[in-house]
């Protein structure tokens, strides 16, 4: 399986956080308070693009609101595969940081 | 709160969106607007939005432009292919598109260059020639007339209200001599006033020097070449022997280039009309109409506002003469028309300066050029769709890829628009090849140099996009509407679906065709009724030698006695002038038993002896001017039959009646039978001829022998030249100067005749191409009646049999069209071919057997293939 790329397994991870309201402003601003920088919306559209593409994200028009110029939202959740891709992201980074000294960081 | 981004940005925005992604995409950005807005306020929240139209339109226009280039790429690839593929059908399509559009071009330039008379002066527009209705007096069909009273003009240019300038002027012509260079030359006769109304471009001097003394001459280079080549000819004398004026000399005193084509005025020198010896008389008597008059407006003057005023001018001069005094009615009416208009427009007028057009034959042409484009449109638009089975495939693996009914309409567009382009290149070389040709047919002086101008680029490259376009609208629209299962399923015949309008398109192209044979028809038959026709005097062998110098007439009895002794010279006469040529007019006759009011107008000659015995004239009644005749007794008349019935005569009793003219005693002594003096467009008129010894300018006329006629013409010459040493002579033949008279026509007929043979080949061209594709489909079918035991001609009647039913239809469409114009054509002539069934029957046949040839060419190769060939694919 290949391994999400960081910005990806952020963008999954909000989606799955954000459940029913997952669409690209509120997935922008769950990075921006993860991460505290400042995304840009062309930052998030290629991947969730590219996640959908290879099936992690599939998306839903949702009903058109006013603060959007009655525009349509595209709300995203996850599929099987990509909480499967999250599962993988997960153990391999637990695999990763294991056996490092906790000290290393002062954290202890 | 809700806020809105920039409505400018937000439109470019939503325009650029290219995918469904997008739709969303620009819901997103507007409610980060309304975060970004309460965050960091409107201005930054603005100018991020702004940003983001940066952003977003270069990828846009490069993903239309390079995918539109690409396709556009395609498109070229598979036209390329399709030329190549089918190359007689290629050829047909850009032949046929290029003639038409060759022809349009010639024809549009001739059209153009008509259209420009004289709109090249300064402030042309308001410039406006006088012309005069005279209810009184009908000359040649007309009572209306170009020529006024010369006091007319010079009271308009003192001070008349809404008038700059006016202007007369007159023709000249006279004979030049420097050293031993003599020729007859024309001009004008005018005032200053001229060249204020006119732009003419002056080289050397200026208006009001070069008419400072009245023994003054403008020469336009032309003439400054032809006499004095490359010397100054600025105070050269020129000595000038005109026919109404005591010979002088006169030096030039200025230079100007020579006119344009496209004017009205012809001449080639200019002298000053005060010069002439009757100027006095002329410039104060208003009874003598001999002067173009032409005036140039004040700016915002209404042209109709003058003419009350031109008749309050002239009416209380012509009033003090009882002519008119006793009765008012016969006061002439006025018009004022725009000088432009006047090549054009003027063909009902009597007397024009310049050669005069005449706007029917400029509305025939145009249609001709139009009609010969559309039948080249006509063909390709059936050739594209005749063929659409062979590319629904296409049409619907595009369609399957996703291609909308926009892309497809515009792949067979652009596939016209390639073709009318190749199209182009071809009409541009045909143009290059026929221009000379062209220019001697409409006798017109186009040269190379229109290759350089903006408009002809212009006109060619314009002409071929719409054409192109044009043809390919009806395939795009057609094969963007097929629908790809109906394609896959084979549901889609050769052509099935638009077989009614095919067959339309071919009866139009067809009867258009036909209009145009039918016409060449009636004009060659009747050019030919013209020249084949009696007019009454015979013209065959007889030449005309045009006698200027009053020396030559004065030994006229010694010359005639010698030119009668040579046995290749059989009759001489002579005439003041040619037998077609009489258009003296007078209504100055009375007899006796003349009613009060009646007016008869007669045209007059004055001739010699054996006149009518030369032209072979029959004489009805009475006697001719012969030699047996009292040469002394001068003041005899001869006159026409219809002359006599005008007078209610028969032709015995008119022999020996007196009869008056310019209160002038004379006696009738014969009538003859009426001959064509005027055209044929008018009907025989009263005609009375005269004898008297003609002692100025006379054309001498002389029957020759056919044999040896180069050394009788040098006879001729050699001893007229013994006589008059300075003169030129000037010869022709009368059969020539007759048909003159039917140059308008003949060069019409000329130009229909080479545009219906194109329109013929343009047309047959797409018959051939689609009677190819119509039986390619049949090959099976053939096949299997060959296999029955179906005979050639039984599969050449039913090959044949369609295109044949579709021209049959045509042609009894284009009847009553071909008649209606024909015989408004026809109406023009007082004598003239009776348009019977002969005309229709004797086109349709060739229209019909040329489409017969046509098919055929394809059918009997269609029917005589092996069926073997033609079914082993089974």
């Amino acid at each position: 399986m290949k391994l999400l790329t960081r910005t990806e397994e952020f963008i999954l991870l909000a989606v799955w956080k954000l459940q029913d309201d997952a669409y690209s402003i509120p997935i922008q601003e769950k990075l921006n308070e993860i991460t505290d920088k400042d995304w840009s919306l062309g930052g998030i559209y290629m991947p969730l693009e590219r996640l959908e593409k290879r099936g992690y994200l599939k998306s839903t028009l949702s009903e058109s609101t006013p603060e959007r110029g009655g525009r349509h939202k595209r709300i995203y959740s996850l599929t099987p595969a990509g909480k499967e891709a999250l599962r993988y992201a997960y153990e391999v980074q637990q695999t990763i940081w294991s056996g490092v000294p906790q000290l290393m960081f002062g954290l202890g | 709160m809700k806020h809105r981004p920039p409505k400018l940005a937000e439109k470019i925005l939503s325009k650029l969106q290219y995918d469904d992604i997008w739709k969303t995409t620009l819901g997103d950005f507007e409610e980060y607007y309304s975060y970004k807005v309460n965050k960091g306020g409107k201005a930054a929240a603005n100018r991020w939005y702004w940003r983001q139209v940066l952003r977003y339109t270069p990828s846009k226009l490069i993903h239309t432009y390079y995918w539109g280039l690409e396709m556009f790429k395609n498109y070229l690839k598979i036209a390329y292919r399709n030329i190549q593929k089918n190359k007689s059908y290629s050829f047909i399509n850009i032949f046929g598109l290029g003639v038409g559009i060759a022809s349009f071009l010639l024809i549009g330039m001739y059209i153009v260059h008509e259209l420009s008379y004289d709109s090249y002066h300064e402030d042309s527009d308001r410039i406006y020639r006088i012309v005069r209705e005279a209810p009184d007096e009908v000359y040649l069909g007309s009572s209306w007339f170009g020529v006024n009273p010369m006091p007319l003009s010079i009271a308009m240019a003192d001070g008349f209200e809404g008038v700059e300038h006016s202007t007369a002027f007159n023709e000249s012509e006279a004979l030049f001599r420097v050293g031993q260079n003599t020729f007859y030359e024309y001009g004008i006769n005018t005032d200053l006033e001229f060249f204020e109304v006119f732009s003419i471009n002056w080289i050397m001097g200026d208006p009001a020097s070069a008419f400072r003394n009245p023994e003054s001459i403008i020469i336009n280079q032309s003439l400054a070449a032809k006499y004095f080549g490359k010397e100054n000819p600025m105070g050269k004398s020129v000595f000038f022997n005109s026919e109404e004026d005591e010979p002088i000399e006169r030096v030039v005193t200025g230079l100007i280039e020579d006119l344009p084509t496209n004017t009205q005025l012809e001449f080639d020198f200019i002298i000053p009309n005060f010069s002439k010896d009757d100027y006095e008389r002329e410039s104060t008597y208003w009874f003598n109409n001999n002067q173009y008059s032409y005036i140039k407006l004040a700016p915002g003057t209404n042209p109709n506002d003058l003419v009350p005023q031109l008749s309050e001018l002239i009416n209380p001069n012509l009033l003090a003469d009882p002519y008119y005094g006793n009765s008012p009615e016969k006061l002439p009416n006025f018009k004022l028309m725009p000088a432009s208009e006047v090549h054009l427009s003027s063909s009902d007028i009597n007397f024009n300066p310049g050669k005069i057009g005449d706007i029917k034959y400029i509305y025939m042409l145009s249609v001709i050029a139009f009609v010969i484009l559309i039948i080249a449109c006509v063909n390709y638009m059936n050739l594209a769709t005749a063929r659409s089975m062979s590319r629904a495939k296409e049409v619907g693996v595009r369609k399957v890829n996703g291609a909308f009914r926009s892309n497809i309409m515009m792949q067979f567009s652009a596939e016209a628009v390639i073709f009318s382009s190749i199209g182009i290149i071809f009409a541009f070389a045909l143009v290059y090849m026929l221009l000379p040709a062209f220019s001697g047919l409409v006798d017109r002086s186009f040269d190379t140099s229109i290759f350089l101008s903006t408009p002809f680029w212009l006109a060619l490259i314009g002409s071929g996009l719409i054409v192109g376009l044009i043809s390919g609208s009806y395939p795009a629209l057609y094969m963007s509407g097929l629908h790809p299962i109906r394609i896959f399923k084979n549901q889609i015949k050769g052509g099935s679906g638009n077989r009614r309008l095919r067959n339309m398109l071919v009866i139009s192209q067809f009867a258009i065709t036909n209009i145009l044979i039918v016409s060449s028809i009636v004009i060659i038959k009747q050019m030919d009724y013209i020249q084949s026709r009696d007019s009454g005097f015979e013209r065959d062998q007889i030449l005309a030698v045009t006698i200027t110098d009053p020396e030559v007439m004065n030994h006229y009895a010694a010359l005639e006695s010698l030119f009668e002794s040579q046995s290749n010279i059989l009759e001489v006469s002579s005439a003041r002038k040619l037998p077609s040529e009489i258009r003296s007019q007078t209504s100055g006759v009375s007899w006796e038993g003349k009613g009060e009011d009646e007016i008869l107008r007669v045209y007059h000659d004055r001739v010699n002896i054996d006149y009518v015995e030369l032209l072979g004239i029959d004489l009805i009644a009475g006697r001719t001017f012969n030699h047996d005749m009292d040469t002394d007794t001068s003041n005899h008349l001869i006159i026409n039959k219809t002359m006599a019935q005008q007078i209610e005569w028969t032709p015995e009793e008119a022999v020996g009646k007196d009869f008056t003219f310019w209160r002038r005693d004379a006696k009738i002594i014969g009538v003859i039978d009426d001959f064509n003096f005027l055209s044929y467009h008018f009907s025989m008129a009263p005609l009375m001829l005269r004898y008297e010894n003609i002692v100025d300018r006379a054309e001498l006329l002389l029957k020759v022998n056919p044999q040896n006629m180069q050394e009788t013409i040098a006879f001729v010459d050699n001893e007229i030249k013994k006589l008059s040493p300075n003169y030129p002579v000037e010869y022709a033949f009368l059969d020539d100067t007759f048909n003159n008279l039917y140059q308008n026509e003949l060069t019409l007929g000329k130009i229909l005749n080479y545009f219906t043979v194109l329109a013929l080949i343009i047309a047959c061209l797409g018959l051939f191409g689609l009677a190819s594709f119509m039986m390619e489909q049949r090959t099976k079918e053939i096949g299997i009646r060959k296999v029955l035991g179906a005979n050639l001609f039984q599969i050449l009647g039913l090959l044949n049999k369609d295109f044949i039913r579709l021209v049959g239809l045509s042609l009894i469409i284009s009847v009553p069209v071909g008649w209606y114009v024909a015989s408004n054509w026809l109406k023009d002539f007082a004598f003239r071919i009776d348009l019977g069934a002969g005309v229709f029957i004797f086109s349709a046949a060739i229209a019909l057997i040329i489409a017969l040839i046509t098919v055929s060419f394809k059918s009997v190769q269609t029917a005589r293939t092996n069926p073997v060939e033609s079914l082993k694919g089974e």
